[in-house]
C-alpha cells in the first residue's frame, strides 16, 4: 500500500538523478528513477505514478516529446519539466515545456525543496490543467 | 656662281622646302606658290597664280585682307609683315587649318612684294589639344576623387592637395601647399619623415613608395584617423615627385571592430551556451547533495553550516552562469516596466551595508518616476557590481554617486549599430577614483576583462548585459 506520493524522475545524468531523488525522498516522496525516455515511459505505464519529473535535455531522447506522449495518455498526471538550459531553439524553456503539456518548469540548478513544493502544489491542485 | 645658277639654286630651295612659300604683290596677287603650298592648300599652283591671296583665307580674314594691304601701303603700320603670327588657312575643299605665317617684304622693280612662309600647325595643335584635354581629365579625376590625392616634391613639400584631402585633413589646400607633408602626420612619424625621404634618396630603398601601407593621419583639429596610403614616384624635370593616394579607413576600421566584437560575443555565447547546460547539471548535483547533507547534519550545527556553505556557493555559481548567458544574450531577459528611481532608492540600504565605511554613498534620482523597460533583477545586479567596482577604484575612499536621469538620445548622439534613438532612463554609477586610461576604457565592457588582480573581481564586462536594444523608457 502506498503511503507517500510516488514520483518518476527521468534524467540522463545519474548524479543529478541521485541528488534530486535524495532531496525528494527527504521531502517525503517515493521516488523511482529512469535514465531515459523509454525507461521512464515504461515506469509511468507500469507503476502507480502520481507525478513525473522529466529532464528536457537528454541525449538521444527528446524530453519534450516524452512529456507530450505522457500527457496524451494521462491527461491529469502532474508533469514537471526540468532543464539545464534556459533556452531551447531560441524559446524559453518554460514555454517549450508548457507547449508540450508540462504543468511547471524549473531551470537547473534549483533546491530540491523548491521542486518538492512545486510537486506538492500540483498534487493538491491536479495536473493537466 | 652666275645668275642662272643662283636662280636655279633658289628655285630648288623653294621647290623642296617643307614649309609653304608664297609670294604676293602689293595688291595681294599671288606671284609664287611652291609645292609645299600645293600640298597644304590642295590647290595646284596654276589655280592660284595671278589670283588674290585672300582665296587662301577663311572669313573674316578673306574680306579684310585687301583693306589690310591698302592700309599698310598708306600708313606703313604692320600687323604681320616682318613679324609673323598664327593664323587660319583655307584649303581648296573649304576646310580650315591652323598655320604659322611669317611674312617678309622685298622690292622688285621698285614695287613691294611679300614673301610668306607657311608652317602647318595642325599636328602641333592636335597634340596641344590632346595634352590640354588629358590635363583637364586628370584634373577632373583628382578634383572629384573620393580618395585623397597629394603631391609632394623630393623634400616633402606639398605641391598639390585635392578637395578629398581637404575634407579628410580639415585643411584648405592654400594652407598646406608649400608646407612640409609632416604636418599631416602625428608623432612619431612626423619626426621620422624627413629622415625617411633622405634615406630613400640616398639608398633607393623604399618602405612605402610603390608599396603602400596603413598609416595614421593627423587632422587640423589634432584628431588622428587610420588611412591607407599608397605612394608612387614620378619624375618631373629630372626631380622626383611623389603622388600619395589616401583612403580613409575610419569607417572600415569601425566595421571591423564591430565585427570583431560581434564575433567575440558569438564565441562567448557559444561557449557559455554549451557550457551552461553541463555546468547547471553539476550545480544541481552539488546543490542537491549539499542540501541532503545539511538535512542529515541538523544535529551538528557546525557541520550543517559547512553543507549550507556548499549549497550557497553552488547558487552563486548558478548566478554566474546566468550572468554569462545574459551577457551573451542567450538567456531570455524578463523586461517589465521598472521605476528606476524606486529601484535605486531600494538599493541604497543594501549598498550602505555592503560598501566600505570610507565610501560616501550619494543617491540622486530624477524628479519624476523614471520608468524603463528592464529586467529588474539584472539591473540590480548590474548596479551592485558597478558600485563594487567603483569602490575598488577608490582604495582610499571617496564619493560614490548613484543617479537616475531621463534622457533623450537622438540619431546624432548614438554611434552606429547601437541602441535606437528615443527616450531612455540613464542610471549612472560615478566614483571619484583614478578613472580609466584610453586602452582600459576601450576594453572595459569585454567579458572577463579586468585590471584587478586574479580573484579580486570580474570587472565591468558582465554588466553590459542590461543595456539592450529595446529597453526603452516607457513613461
Amino acid at each position: 500500500m502506498k503511503t507517500a506520493p510516488r514520483l518518476c524522475l527521468i534524467d540522463d545524468d545519474a548524479f543529478v538523478r541521485d541528488a534530486l531523488a535524495l532531496g525528494l525522498r527527504d521531502a517525503g516522496f517515493d521516488v523511482l528513477t529512469a535514465p531515459g525516455a523509454a525507461a521512464g515511459y515504461d515506469i509511468v505505464a507500469r507503476q502507480d505514478i502520481d507525478a513525473v519529473v522529466i529532464d528536457l535535455n537528454m541525449p538521444g531522447a527528446n524530453g519534450a516529446q516524452l512529456i507530450a506522449q505522457i500527457r496524451a495518455r494521462w491527461p491529469a498526471l502532474p508533469i514537471v519539466a526540468i532543464s539545464g538550459a534556459s533556452v531551447i531553439d531560441g524559446q524559453p524553456v518554460a514555454d517549450v515545456a508548457r507547449e508540450h503539456g508540462a504543468d511547471a518548469a524549473l531551470a537547473k540548478p534549483f533546491r530540491a525543496r523548491e521542486l518538492a513544493s512545486t510537486l506538492h502544489r500540483l498534487l493538491r491542485d491536479g495536473g493537466g490543467a | 656662281m652666275n645668275a642662272p645658277q643662283q636662280q636655279s639654286r633658289l628655285q630648288a630651295i623653294v621647290d623642296t622646302a617643307v614649309d609653304g612659300v608664297i609670294a604676293i604683290d602689293g595688291h595681294g596677287i599671288v606671284l609664287m606658290f611652291n609645292p609645299a603650298c600645293e600640298r597644304l592648300f590642295g590647290y595646284g599652283a596654276e589655280e592660284v597664280l595671278g589670283k588674290n591671296v585672300s582665296m587662301l583665307m577663311p572669313e573674316p580674314y578673306r574680306s579684310g585682307h585687301d583693306n589690310y594691304l591698302r592700309n599698310y601701303r598708306e600708313s606703313g603700320v604692320r600687323k604681320i609683315i616682318g613679324i609673323g603670327r598664327e593664323v587660319l588657312g583655307r584649303k581648296k575643299n573649304g576646310a580650315t587649318f591652323p598655320m604659322d605665317l611669317s611674312v617678309g617684304e622685298a622690292f622688285e622693280n621698285g614695287q613691294p612684294i611679300f614673301v610668306g612662309v607657311v608652317r602647318d600647325l595642325t599636328e602641333r595643335k592636335a597634340a596641344e589639344k590632346a595634352l590640354r584635354e588629358s590635363a583637364e581629365r586628370m584634373r577632373a579625376v583628382v578634383e572629384t576623387a573620393v580618395d585623397g590625392v597629394i603631391l609632394i616634391d623630393a623634400f616633402g613639400n606639398i605641391l598639390m592637395f585635392n578637395p578629398a584631402c581637404e575634407r579628410l585633413f580639415g585643411y584648405q589646400a592654400r594652407e598646406v601647399i608649400g608646407q612640409n607633408v609632416r604636418i599631416l602626420m602625428p608623432p612619431p612619424y612626423r619626426d621620422e619623415h624627413d629622415g625617411y625621404i633622405a634615406n630613400y634618396r640616398r639608398t633607393g630603398r623604399a618602405k612605402i613608395i610603390g608599396i603602400g601601407r596603413e598609416v595614421t593621419g593627423l587632422r587640423k583639429d589634432g584628431a588622428t584617423f587610420p588611412m591607407d596610403l599608397s605612394v608612387g614616384e614620378a619624375k618631373q624635370e629630372g626631380e622626383s615627385i611623389f603622388v600619395g593616394m589616401i583612403h580613409d579607413l575610419t569607417s572600415r576600421k569601425r566595421t571591423e571592430e564591430q565585427l570583431a566584437q560581434a564575433q567575440k560575443m558569438e564565441t562567448v555565447g557559444q561557449l557559455s551556451g554549451g557550457m551552461a547546460h553541463d555546468f547547471n547539471n553539476l550545480l544541481t548535483v552539488i546543490l542537491g547533495n549539499a542540501e541532503a547533507l545539511a538535512q542529515r547534519l541538523k544535529a551538528s550545527e557546525g557541520l550543517r553550516q559547512l553543507a549550507d556553505n556548499i549549497a550557497d556557493a553552488a547558487e552563486r555559481g548558478a548566478q554566474l552562469t546566468q550572468r554569462l548567458l545574459a551577457f551573451s544574450r542567450r538567456r531570455v531577459l524578463q523586461p517589465t516596466p521598472v521605476d528606476c528611481n524606486a529601484l535605486v532608492r531600494s538599493m541604497q540600504v543594501l549598498l550602505q551595508r555592503t560598501l566600505r565605511e570610507d565610501i560616501d554613498l550619494r543617491v540622486r534620482t530624477a524628479p519624476q518616476p523614471a520608468f524603463a523597460l528592464a529586467d529588474a533583477a539584472q539591473l540590480e545586479a548590474a548596479i551592485l557590481n558597478l558600485a563594487l567596482n567603483a569602490q575598488d577604484a577608490m582604495p582610499n575612499g571617496g564619493v560614490l554617486t548613484l543617479a537616475t536621469e531621463e534622457i533623450v538620445l537622438d540619431a546624432d548622439s548614438l554611434g552606429p549599430n547601437t541602441i535606437r534613438a528615443g527616450r531612455y532612463v540613464s542610471v549612472s554609477v560615478t566614483d571619484d577614483g583614478a578613472g580609466m586610461d584610453k586602452q582600459t576604457l576601450a576594453r572595459a565592457f569585454e567579458p572577463f576583462f579586468t585590471t584587478k588582480d586574479v580573484g579580486k573581481g570580474s570587472g565591468l564586462g558582465f554588466q553590459w548585459c542590461t543595456v539592450l536594444p529595446g529597453n526603452r523608457t516607457d513613461t
